[in-house]
């Protein structure tokens, strides 16, 4: 076959074309702008937020005191003076209000309540530098949360750290070793798989030492004090607390300035031989943690990790995911047989942080069994590092298992090497050790990192200012005349981050590990951007994307995880004979092949089960589609608290002497529900079905009436449904789920919009987060100068904006529908309920004078006011391009707390914007819910009863805060559960002020009634805008035309249920009122 | 005589049995084979003839998922054709897709596999690998909404917002004027699929013979040895593929809704299988939506008739 160059030419050429035309181009947006005028002016909107904004930081409030000497030893502790919120306990009885422990009663103690204030006055007798502590104890019936003071020193801010100081509580596990069957303490279900235990309080007295709870400093603060009277103040950010003292101590008696050194501490011992005999701590059963977010795990991954099993899910590890938070702690306690030296030989994975280490402190407290003498930590228990270089524990980065003693590494002369190190115990003595998660040896770079952060984020939005969103690559703007420092800047934090890279990589003992290739990446960007002018404005867009990786980067090194199997305290003679971290290869073979089976025989969906009952036929059918973590909290909840309801509280139960009623808890996923009652295999009850569906459900008869009246006026459902709705849920969550006088469900979660402000840039700027639409419109143009903006929503779809000015207005999306405003005024109820109520929804309601005008107020905030149609929320919320943004109160929460955290403590969440009408400001924002749902079945009466009783268990307070804060123990501050029992919120683990603002607009919520045919409603109105929008219709012409559309759409799909009691309006036609 | 009487007794040729015996006879015969077939058999009746023939039946009801059906006779077909605005839209659209992607994409595949199939065997690897991966990696048309994003830093918007040509950014896929040619610039771009596989594998089986044989025969260019030779060729591949463009542009879907939304604006690209999924899914009326379905399937049954008829034309 002949082939000719034309061919071979063609054929080359479109092949290039196509190749190029298939590589996908990287997903980035062009350029993100903004450009924010960094004014030292402070506003009057948060009075604290601005200060600390202001405020120095702690390196700068204490070097001009760094000669001061340190002052005589005179420790002061000063009991309570005054404050708001500040109860004086008198007497043991009020003590029980606050503690179960009558033990723990101390004379004088005060509680601090969680939105208070408290001062004591004190005198200094020598001016000089002081650590300020508090003894305090964590009342009880508080959340998950640890404790968070903000503190001032005669009315005034010392420095910006002092805004959060944590307090941490104490909290422990109940093993049950009687239950457990191989003894170790978990119960296990019936496959032989672990059941995570209960976490429960334990609260204890402790002393709280005023140090960084970002873990950049090991030392504690020190305040400079002048001799003579001063006010201290703990203003409440989250929890309340119990405290009797407050100690104002010279700096230098406690904490690493004090601490002896490993040398000093060695030479106390010398002469004291080396320890004998093993005691094994598992770590994966702590005394006590310091939150609930510190949990056991089952790691699977090696033959060695003890206990393990190739066919249930034994708990084994602490770590993998969790206990990586600053601070977090876990704690052992243990003696020993012999007095002697002894080390600590971990086995555990460090698999975070490629080529670099994990840091963990070591703290000890003890007491001598016999005379309550404490060898380590403080006379109140309070674990204490035993010398300075416990901080710097460090981990190493290895892909795999390791087994190896804790201690530092030091500089020998010749080089770095591994130091371990030893500790002194002895027998009659309990020591517990606490190791806590902290930054050692890290914490001075990592610090210098977050320092560099900010700077070259205050760069970039100075030069933003000046370029705009999209700067010209081509022109020359002059950078090094009009503003040096910032290009010189840009050149000087890339040396930074280069000296910074260097500098780990010499602690990492001259490793370059992956990890440290980003600080590299930005490095040199940044060397290009300051040396070369000229390039600043085509690497822009780069610069923006990096300081997200190095955000991400800096939060990724600080909240590294470790998986810890075991710690042995022991003497490790020859290290050549530590046990083996992996086991041989026949072990881990034959570990992987019995899994490998074992895997075939593990029903999955029976996880957590502990009773036979809940496995059988009678058992209560339980659909939840939601995720693994979900339904094993559910699980774990219903084995303990739904028996104790059935037997204690719920009436039913009592009264046919039921002691249990069996629950089959399955995880499904969602789109499962409909098929199976179209094949009469429906369950009882369906956990998070949401309300439009419910409704459609409902009007086809697949859905059972939680309450309500039948045609003939008989009741339908259950008797005291109605108290119980009304008591625990918002009409507004209800309202979505009623449909001709019955309810089909009860609102489980709860949603809806708030306003997202940052503070800062709103102080900046000196304006106040807008109280109405209007005050939204009269600050666009101050933001818009500033090339900010302020994010309404997406318009696609049925935007809530819209939805949420309609209601505020007075408008209703549905005619006839009980808030719909062209009903007559003196209507009665009764009235309304036999003429107009089964006219509701017939008609929509966007045609009223009303709507009308507020259609046209929305489509006139897109076209004239310029507000953005489509835009990555969380990410121009962060860089600060949209100060204000309505979003979901828990969605955008949840996101912005692990997307965005150095934005941490910049923002808030308030109540919508109102809209002025007649009776004040109207401020509803809309409410959507998912309910539990009763699928209809011909089910028994009795399944039916059992039925309800698990409804109410479910979704009544108790078990609502449960999970909620259950979940945000297990998942961490991202998993807030937006409980639709509106009792319950004030349980939940939101920080006063956020508890606050919730409550707030809680109290103004509307919602949009489900009726046949709702889902062509969104669509039309969004044809409208994009109609208004695209071709600069008139709003309101744009929407009337699709009004009859509408209109005959709803009269269809009425006429599809006419037997239903829904009636139906033609064109033209109104309701008959006789 | 007496040998017909015979035969009849135990009859041997197929004029001797009535048509069931004679069938039955051969089935015993074959009864290995049909033994063979069945598993293929059961489950092709199972899941696909039995839902046409059922949603056929259930195009006739009204039924909703949830309740006993109730009849409904044509009713279903007469509201589709007669009342339902929206659905002869989605007929419109559907026809306008079907016409320019399936044809195109079609005459594209063919094209660039005759191209490819001219390169050295290692670099056609490479390329045809290439060329595939807009169809096997799923959601890679997700790229166009990052390019034509409505937000202002989408990159199109955030061009022609820098150039001064626009000063509000466009909703590209929410508007009328863009929706329809940027739906059917993407599916081309996605469309060389399995038929364009298949293409390249027809091409490699034909013998070199042939080709040789057509020269000495007095073939004048490449043309004429395409038409002649390559494609008579490989007809199977040219129907395997065809078929496939078919299915493809009527059943074309999905990729508008992940980039225009559902209901795309004002219905500008509402399709066939679009006004199924708004029935069927959100409207819970099953019954309505099988009538769509059958005459989508109507539809689809006549143009591979005549696809089949336009290829048997292939090399005459």
């Amino acid at each position: 076959m002949r082939k000719t160059y034309f061919i071979k030419t063609l054929s080359f050429v479109l092949s290039i074309v196509f190749v190029c035309s298939a590589m996908v181009v990287p997903a980035f947006a062009l350029s993100d702008s903004d450009n924010v005028l960094r004014k030292n002016s402070k506003g009057e909107a948060d009075d604290s937020l601005g200060a600390y904004l202001a405020a120095n930081t702690y390196a700068e409030y204490i070097a001009p005191y760094a000669d001061q000497e340190y002052p005589g030893c005179v420790v002061t502790e000063v009991p309570l003076a005054s404050g708001e919120g500040v109860d004086v306990i008198e007497g043991l009885d009020e003590w029980r209000n606050y503690s179960d422990n009558d033990k723990d009663y101390r004379e004088g103690a005060v509680f601090l309540s969680k939105d208070g204030e408290a001062r004591w006055t004190i005198t200094i007798p020598t001016t000089g530098r002081y650590y300020i502590a508090f003894s305090y104890y964590a009342p009880k019936n508080g959340t998950v949360n640890s404790i968070q003071r903000r503190l001032f020193i005669d009315g005034e801010i010392p420095f910006a750290e002092a805004r959060f100081l944590n307090l941490s509580k104490n909290w422990t596990y109940n093993y049950e070793p009687d239950n457990s069957e191989d003894g170790s303490g978990f119960v296990s279900d019936l496959n032989g798989n672990h059941i995570t235990p209960d976490v429960t309080q334990a609260p204890v007295w402790r002393t709280y030492y005023c140090s960084d709870a970002e873990g950049y400093r090991n030392d504690y603060y020190q305040f400079y004090l002048e001799a003579g009277e001063h006010t201290i103040e703990l203003g409440a950010e989250r929890e309340d607390c119990i405290m009797d003292k407050i100690i104002i101590e010279p700096a230098g008696k406690v904490g690493v300035v004090s601490a002896p050194t490993y040398q000093e501490y060695l030479d106390l011992y010398a002469g004291v031989p080396n320890g004998s005999g093993t005691v094994r701590i598992e770590t994966e059963k702590p005394q006590f943690v310091s939150d609930s977010a510190v949990y056991m795990t089952s790691d699977r991954s090696s033959v060695v990790t003890s206990p393990s099993s190739p066919s249930a899910q034994l708990f084994n590890v602490i770590g993998a995911n969790s206990y990586n938070s600053i601070g977090q702690w876990a704690a052992y306690t243990f003696t020993v047989s012999e007095e002697g030296m002894y080390h600590f030989v971990m086995r555990y994975k460090q698999t975070g942080l490629e080529g670099m280490y994990v840091c963990r402190t070591i703290k000890l407290s003890s007491i001598d069994l016999s005379t309550g003498e404490r060898e380590y930590g403080l006379p109140d228990g309070t674990p204490t590092v035993p010398f300075a270089e416990a901080y710097n524990t460090r981990l190493n980065y290895e892909d795999d298992w390791q087994v190896s003693v804790l201690g530092d590494v030091v500089n020998d002369g010749n080089g770095d090497v591994a130091r371990d190190f030893l500790f002194h115990f002895k027998p009659g003595v309990e020591y517990t050790l606490y190791l806590e998660v902290g930054l050692g040896t890290l914490a001075e770079q990592l610090q210098r990192v977050s320092n560099s952060l900010d700077n070259i984020n205050a760069y970039y939005l100075r030069i933003l200012q000046l370029t705009g969103a999209s700067p010209d690559p081509n022109r020359d703007y002059h950078f090094a005349e009009i503003m040096p420092d910032v290009v010189y800047g840009l050149a000087y934090e890339g040396v930074q981050l280069d000296s910074i890279k260097k500098e780990f990589e010499r602690l990492c003992g001259g490793n370059t590990g992956e990890h440290l290739s980003t600080l590299e990446l930005v490095s040199n960007l940044l060397a290009t951007m300051g040396t070369d002018e000229y390039e600043i404005p085509a690497k822009l867009s780069s610069l923006k994307s990096y300081l997200g990786t190095l955000g991400t980067w800096l939060n990724q090194s600080r909240n590294s995880s470790v998986t810890v199997d075991y710690v042995d305290v022991c003497f490790v003679e020859n290290k050549d004979n530590l046990p083996d971290p992996d086991g041989n290869f026949f072990q881990r073979a034959w570990f992987e092949i019995t899994s490998f089976f074992h895997s075939f025989f593990t029903e999955y969906d029976q996880m957590g089960i502990t009773n036979e009952a809940d496995m059988s036929d009678e058992a209560l059918d339980v659909w939840l589609a939601s995720g693994r973590d979900q339904s094993k909290i559910w699980r774990s909840m219903i084995d303990s608290d739904f028996s104790d309801y059935c037997k204690t509280e719920s009436e039913y139960c009592q009264a046919n002497g039921i002691g249990n009623i069996p629950v089959a808890l399955k995880l499904i996923t969602g789109g499962t529900l409909l098929p199976s009652i179209l094949a009469d295999k429906g369950p009882d009850v369906y956990m998070g079905l949401d309300s439009t569906t419910t409704i459609n459900y409902a009007i086809r008869g697949a859905a059972d009436p939680i309450y309500g009246f039948d045609a003939d006026g008989n009741q339908v459902g259950f008797a005291d449904a109605m108290d119980y709705l009304n008591e625990n849920f918002d009409e507004a969550a209800l309202n979505t789920i009623e449909l001709l006088g019955k309810y089909y469900g009860v609102p489980m979660t709860m949603n809806f919009a708030m306003m997202y402000c940052r503070m800062d840039i709103l102080l900046e700027l000196d304006v106040t987060p807008p109280e109405t639409w209007d005050d939204l419109l009269a600050l666009l143009p101050m933001l818009q100068a500033n090339n900010l903006s302020a994010g309404l929503g997406a318009t696609e779809g049925l935007n809530t904006t819209l939805e949420i000015m309609m209601y505020q207005a007075g408008a209703s999306m549905w005619r006839y529908d009980i808030d719909d405003p062209e009903l007559p005024a003196d209507i009665t109820p009764e009235e309304y309920n036999r003429v107009y109520a089964p006219y509701a929804g017939a008609k929509i309601g966007l045609d009223t004078t009303v709507s009308l005008k507020v259609f046209e107020n929305y489509c006139r905030m897109y076209t004239d006011y310029s507000f953005t149609t489509k835009y990555d929320g969380a990410n121009r919320f962060r860089t600060g391009e949209m100060p204000l943004m309505l979003g979901d109160y828990v969605d955008l929460y949840n996101q912005l707390v692990v997307f965005a955290t150095e934005i941490a403590g910049l923002w808030e969440f308030c109540t919508v914007p109102g809209t002025k009408t007649d009776n004040g400001i109207n401020y509803d924002s809309m409410a959507t819910s998912t309910n539990l749902v009763m699928p209809h079945s011909n089910r028994s009466e009795t399944t039916r009863a059992y039925a309800w009783e698990y409804i109410k268990w479910n979704t009544e307070e108790e078990a609502q805060s449960e999970y909620g804060n259950r979940m945000v123990a297990l998942i961490g501050p991202s998993a807030k559960y937006a409980t639709a029992n509106v009792n319950a919120i004030d349980n939940l683990s939101w920080t006063t002020k956020e508890a606050n603002a919730i409550s707030e607009q809680m109290k103004h919520l509307s919602s949009i009634k489900n009726f046949p045919g709702s889902y062509i409603i969104a669509r039309y109105i969004n044809f409208a805008f994009l109609e208004a929008y695209n071709q600069g219709t008139d709003p309101g012409d744009a929407l009337l035309k699709y009004i009859s559309a509408i209109n005959t759409e709803l009269y269809r799909k009425r006429q599809e249920f006419h037997d239903s009691g829904l009636k139906v309006l033609g064109t033209g036609e109104e309701p008959i009122v006789d | 005589m007496s040998k017909k009487q015979e035969t009849a007794k135990r009859p041997v040729s197929k004029g001797d049995m009535t048509r069931a015996q004679w069938t039955w006879k051969e089935m015993k015969r074959n009864k290995v084979a049909y033994a063979m077939v069945a598993p293929f058999v059961i489950l092709f009746f199972v899941f696909t003839v039995l839902p046409v023939g059922l949603s056929m039946i259930l195009s006739l009801t009204d039924f909703n998922m949830l309740q006993t059906p109730g009849w409904q006779g044509v009713n279903n077909y007469i509201r589709l054709f007669l009342e339902d605005e929206v659905f002869l839209i989605a007929c419109k659209n559907t026809l306008i897709f079907a016409s320019i992607t399936g044809p195109v994409s079609y005459f594209m595949a063919l094209l660039v596999a005759w191209f490819i199939n001219e390169l050295p065997p290692k670099i056609r690897a490479v390329v045809t690998l290439i060329f595939y991966a807009p169809s096997i990696s799923g959601a890679v048309y997700m790229i166009w909404t990052t390019l034509f994003s409505s937000d202002s830093y989408g990159w199109i918007n955030a061009k022609l917002l820098n150039w001064g040509i626009i000063d509000t950014p466009i909703l590209f896929f929410q508007d009328e004027k863009y929706v329809m040619p940027l739906c059917i610039v993407v599916a081309l771009w996605t469309s060389l699929g399995t038929a364009f596989l298949s293409f390249i594998a027809g091409l490699q089986t034909i013998d070199n013979s042939q080709f040789e044989a057509g020269a000495v025969d007095g073939v004048k260019n490449r043309w004429q040895e395409l038409w002649y030779i390559t494609l008579p060729n490989m007809k199977p591949q040219l129907m395997f593929g065809a078929v496939l463009s078919i299915t493809q542009a009527f059943g074309f879907g999905a990729i508008v809704t992940a980039l225009c939304g559902f209901p795309s604006v004002n219905y500008a690209a509402h399709t066939i299988m679009h006004c199924l999924d708004d029935y069927g899914g959100q409207r819970y009326e099953i019954g309505y939506a099988s009538a769509i379905a059958v005459v989508l399937f109507v539809i689809m049954i006549t143009c591979n008739m005549v696809i089949k008829k336009l290829l048997s034309k292939v090399g005459q």
